[in-house]
């Protein structure tokens, strides 16, 4: 009882700590200054764009003139109309964000709980760290919570923590097996943010068998999760034992895959109805889809960013330019296929990878997007506990979000410093992120060998017993 | 099966890297478009086979007399013949296609000699032509103009009139008027000397076709942009404006003076006109003392040292950036305390005690000296003056000389003694019709050439550069460049106005071709730079796949055999 009081008061006093220091940085003005800063406003997720665009649509021209607003004209009508209020709404769905965490945390857990009661060998105490005050989900969501980054996100007028909602909304819906709600969280987190269609990822197939598996490489991940439940480990671990708890586990639910790709494509439908309904009078929806996708994947707004694309395409040659555009966003995919057959069985682990992949390589990056996947990393501390390198990086990461915005301000507003000071940022957070996701997925893969080795172990040790 | 996820993951990536082949093939295709490359090679043989191209001239040479002439009808047929011949010596000359005919209207005999096409109408005889005793030579030259009636671009008249009374002095005389014509006073005593009449009569008409000079010695460029614009740009500098200070009225003196210029060579080029006022702009150059004649004199050899480059700003507008051209006329006032200023010529001479001073720069432009008047007499140390239209006057008569020099003619036109032979000004441009029309035929000559030598070059250097794009427009640009060009060379007896449209459109378009943006950066495109594009991402990554794929493929291979 002691330890379930304390542990609430960590979980509700952390969380209304988070809420204070985001109140006191709304009341002190922060966010006008965030607000200009590259690191958290992008040209897509601007708050300042939003409110122009916003404007645009007020006076009856399209809110995508000017090039200015190149988000979704769906956040216009919800965010517009709230005008200065909007950061509550922030504020709100980075709480919702939390929640939603936790709830997948439980789920991870009751997982592992339902593993260890096959009785496959593996004792409780190889899969957990005992003796914890807190479930694995109420860490990442305080760990997402307490994150500057998310806090100045959330205070400086920016549309990802919105996105990070969407995408944890359909994360958690997938896992509970609400193909409906999945679908419609997909939908829209790949409406508002474009990167979000990457969860589209393999389902495993209930046979190992390298033919179904790469015919199986372009299903949904979120689909997979759906289909085949939260994180486990690998089905081959379990056919080690028996055959019968191998059935039960691995059942893939095919009917919840083509639920939701109905459903999906129900959702998509609306979306587009929607977005066609508001910009009637305006370019329609080819208008719409050549200022957000569009926008996104030709890099038409060469601003600089922590992202590497701004600095490569100011310089490369106009004739390579559609090439390397090509070769840029194909690295994203190009994850897909090969972390997909890898973490087929860990359909969120896989999205934490993916979404470091798409943080990583996007083209207009905010530390929003490194905001999310620092928070669902919580989600994996066990998986993770031998995780090389934390001080480095979280240094790392410390070191690039200081000096990030005083080489911007030296090369920008001072004139002393020149645009390769602020890039060596930019690819210096590329290159944390990069580390972050190598020894991520070694960890994992090193957690599943010595997983398997301890079942060997027993079980060679039990038939020498029998 | 043992180790087929990790093949699997390591042939996944290789499948991507594979399945993005054909999309590096589409997207780094070298567009280029088929340029005409056999017609340009064509054109260039023929543009430079036929040596100039040719515009048709008409030369008709009258002899005009109100009275019967002394001699027999065969003997003016000989004579006719002879003159004929004599002119046909210029036909190399002022690149013209000349066709000549040769008249002889007299009371009660008209004959007729020529040359060439046989389909011209022939001079009309027995028209009445007014006394034009005691005119002077510039009435003489309007009657006459309205005699001949037709006046247009490539069609000459040398009248001979045979009226004794008309010549002063009695000798032959021949003036070339400010339009298309020319007349010699031709006593008809002198009929028998054919040497004198014929050698006369081809000194006119070399200059009404050529100017006076063979062709080849005015084969220069016209000081023009690439599109047959100049802009004249005009500046007042006040060398040392510590003592005086001038300024000028320059809209009246451009509508008095330079609109007129600017009007008369419209069909030759295109000037716009541009004026500004600059302060404390010393000369380069060092002058001398010269107490003989009480100036400062400059060296003529010091003169390349005058134009200031450092303190002239004389970019009068932003407009004339890029490829434009810009004829600088920088009006120099000297400081006080060397006034008056003036130039000592190669030869040694001392130009003339006026006020005014200048010289030229082919391709730039021209300076005038100004010295205010009674520099050296007057205490004008605090002087602050707005010079107007009449203190320009003689100023703005050395730049209209300057700019005649800057498109290859005399500065004045110049008088001969044997044969005499003057020439008369047009007083208000500048520039005679006959001068206009031979201005003309240069620039279609000079812009037929440069347009052969810049599609041979641009043709040349696309191919020898391989993998450069040619876009669609290049070859749009280079074809009616080449269409233009082949209809000014053949236009034959086209009006001047159309065959000047034509070669200028071939001129603007070949240069336009030439310096396409998408040409110039990539002009500087060697090999080597395809490696340094792709090396730096695509070798570390493909080397890790294949790796990767070869070692797990023998680790499957060594597996699957142990089973």
């Amino acid at each position: 009882m002691v330890l379930q009081g304390r542990r609430s008061l960590a979980l509700w006093g952390g969380m209304t700590l988070a809420a204070i220091a985001r109140l006191l940085l709304l009341m002190s003005g922060a966010s006008a200054r965030l607000s200009r800063s590259v690191e958290i406003a992008t040209p897509v997720t601007s708050l300042v764009r939003l409110e122009e665009g916003f404007w645009l649509k007020k006076l009856g021209l399209s809110p995508y003139a000017g090039s200015v607003y190149h988000g979704s004209p769906l956040l216009l009508e919800i965010i517009g109309p709230l005008g200065a209020n909007s950061p509550i709404l922030f504020l709100l769905s980075d709480f919702a964000t939390a929640l939603l965490i936790i709830l997948i945390g439980k789920r991870l857990s009751a997982a592992r709980d339902h593993y260890t009661h096959w009785n496959i060998g593996i004792t409780h105490s190889m899969l957990f760290l005992t003796g914890e005050t807190l479930d694995i989900g109420e860490i990442a969501a305080l760990l997402y919570l307490f994150n500057p980054f998310t806090v100045f996100v959330c205070v400086g007028g920016s549309t990802s923590s919105f996105e990070s909602f969407v995408v944890c909304l359909a994360l958690y819906a997938s896992l509970e097996g609400n193909a409906p709600l999945a679908a419609f969280a997909w939908v829209m987190a790949s409406h508002f943010a474009m990167y979000p269609l990457v969860l589209l990822i393999p389902v495993t197939s209930r046979t190992f068998d390298l033919a179904t598996h790469i015919l199986c490489v372009f299903f949904l991940k979120i689909a997979s999760a759906l289909c085949c439940g939260p994180d486990k480990p690998r089905s081959k671990i379990f056919r080690l034992k028996s055959s019968e708890s191998l059935k039960s586990s691995t059942n893939v639910q095919w009917q919840k895959l083509w639920s939701f790709i109905l459903w999906s494509a129900v959702w998509s439908s609306c979306v587009l109805g929607l977005c066609n309904r508001i910009l009637r009078h305006d370019g329609g929806l080819g208008e719409m889809l050549r200022e957000t996708y569009g926008f996104i994947l030709t890099v038409k707004d060469l601003t600089p960013n922590i992202g590497v694309y701004w600095y490569f395409f100011t310089e490369v040659f106009d004739f390579y330019r559609s090439f390397f555009l090509m070769v840029f966003h194909g690295n994203i995919f190009c994850m897909i296929a090969p972390l997909s057959i890898c973490f087929y069985h860990r359909p969120i682990f896989l999205s934490f990878i993916l979404m470091a992949v798409v943080s990583t390589l996007k083209s207009y990056p905010s530390v929003g997007d490194a905001a999310l996947y620092l928070g669902l990393m919580g989600l994996f501390t066990h998986e993770l506990s031998d995780f090389k390198y934390a001080f480095l990086l979280l240094n790392s990461y410390i070191c690039v979000a200081a000096l990030g915005p005083v080489m911007f301000n030296l090369w920008i507003w001072r004139g002393t410093g020149n645009a390769n000071f602020y890039f060596a940022t930019a690819l210096a957070y590329a290159f944390v992120q990069t580390i972050l996701i190598v020894e991520s997925v070694n960890s994992m893969l090193r957690f599943e060998r010595g997983l398997k080795l301890t079942i060997k172990t027993t079980l060679s040790s039990s038939k020498k017993d029998n | 099966m043992a180790g087929s996820t990790r093949l699997a993951i390591a042939l996944s990536a290789l499948a991507y890297i594979l399945a993005g082949l054909p999309f590096w093939w589409k997207l780094t295709e070298v567009y280029r478009v088929p340029l005409p490359y056999r017609e340009v090679e064509g054109f260039v043989t023929k543009q430079s086979s036929s040596s100039a191209a040719r515009v048709h001239c008409q030369l008709q040479i009258v002899f005009f007399s109100k009275e019967e002439t002394p001699d027999r009808d065969a003997k003016w047929s000989d004579r006719l013949e002879v003159v004929l011949r004599a002119t046909r010596e210029w036909s190399s000359s002022g690149f013209c296609e000349i066709e000549v005919a040769v008249t002889l209207d007299a009371k009660g005999l008209c004959l007729h000699k020529r040359g060439g096409d046989r389909a011209k109408p022939l001079w009309e005889c027995g028209r009445v032509l007014d006394s034009l005793h005691s005119q002077d030579s510039t009435s003489i030259d309007e009657s006459l103009k309205n005699y001949i009636g037709e006046d247009r671009a490539g069609k000459y008249t040398i009248l001979v009139l045979l009226d004794g009374e008309l010549s002063q002095g009695g000798g032959a005389e021949a003036v070339v008027g400010k339009y298309r014509h020319a007349w010699v006073v031709f006593p008809p005593s002198l009929l028998g000397n054919d040497e004198q009449l014929t050698r006369i009569i081809s000194e006119t008409a070399g200059v009404l076709l050529a100017g006076g000079k063979p062709a080849t010695a005015v084969a220069k460029t016209m000081p023009l942009a690439a599109d047959g614009s100049a802009i004249l740009s005009f500046s007042l500098l006040n060398a040392d404006p510590e003592n005086w200070i001038f300024n000028w009225d320059f809209d009246s003196v451009e509508s008095q003076y330079l609109s007129p210029v600017v009007d008369a060579l419209a069909p030759v080029a295109r000037l716009s006109v541009e004026s500004q006022v600059l302060y404390y702009t010393p000369a380069a150059a060092r002058s001398q003392w010269n107490a003989d004649i009480r100036s400062h004199v400059i060296e003529s050899k010091d003169l390349s040292f005058f134009v200031n480059a450092n303190e002239w700003h004389l970019d009068t507008s932003a407009a004339a950036a890029g490829r434009s051209k810009v004829l600088h006329f920088a009006i120099y006032v000297p400081p006080v305390e060397e006034c008056p200023l003036r130039i000592k010529l190669s030869s040694g001479r001392i130009t003339s005690s006026a006020s005014i001073d200048g010289f030229t720069s082919p391709g730039w432009g021209g300076v005038v000296i100004w010295n205010p008047p009674g520099c050296l007499v007057a205490d004008n140390s605090t002087l602050r003056q707005r010079l107007n239209v009449n203190d320009l006057k003689t100023t703005m008569e050395v730049v209209v000389a300057q700019l005649r020099t800057l498109f290859g003619l005399p500065p004045v036109p110049p008088r001969r003694k044997a044969p005499k032979l003057s020439i008369l000004c047009n007083q208000r441009t500048g520039f005679a019709e006959w001068e206009l029309d031979l201005l003309l035929r240069r620039r279609v000559i000079a812009d037929v050439n440069s347009t052969a030598s810049t599609l041979a070059s641009l043709l040349k250097l696309v191919e020898s550069l391989p993998k450069m794009v040619i876009q669609q427009e290049i070859g749009v640009q280079v074809t009616t460049s080449l269409e233009a060009a082949e209809k000014a060379m053949d236009a034959g007896n086209a009006s001047y106005q159309v065959i000047g449209n034509f070669s200028a459109t071939a001129k603007a378009w070949a240069e336009e071709a030439f310096f396409h943006p998408s040409i110039m950066s990539l002009l500087h495109f060697p090999k080597e730079h395809q490696f340094a594009m792709y090396t730096p991402f695509f070798v570390p990554v493909l080397l890790h796949t294949v790796i990767s794929v070869v070692k797990e493929t023998m680790r499957y291979a060594r597996k699957s055999s142990r089973k």
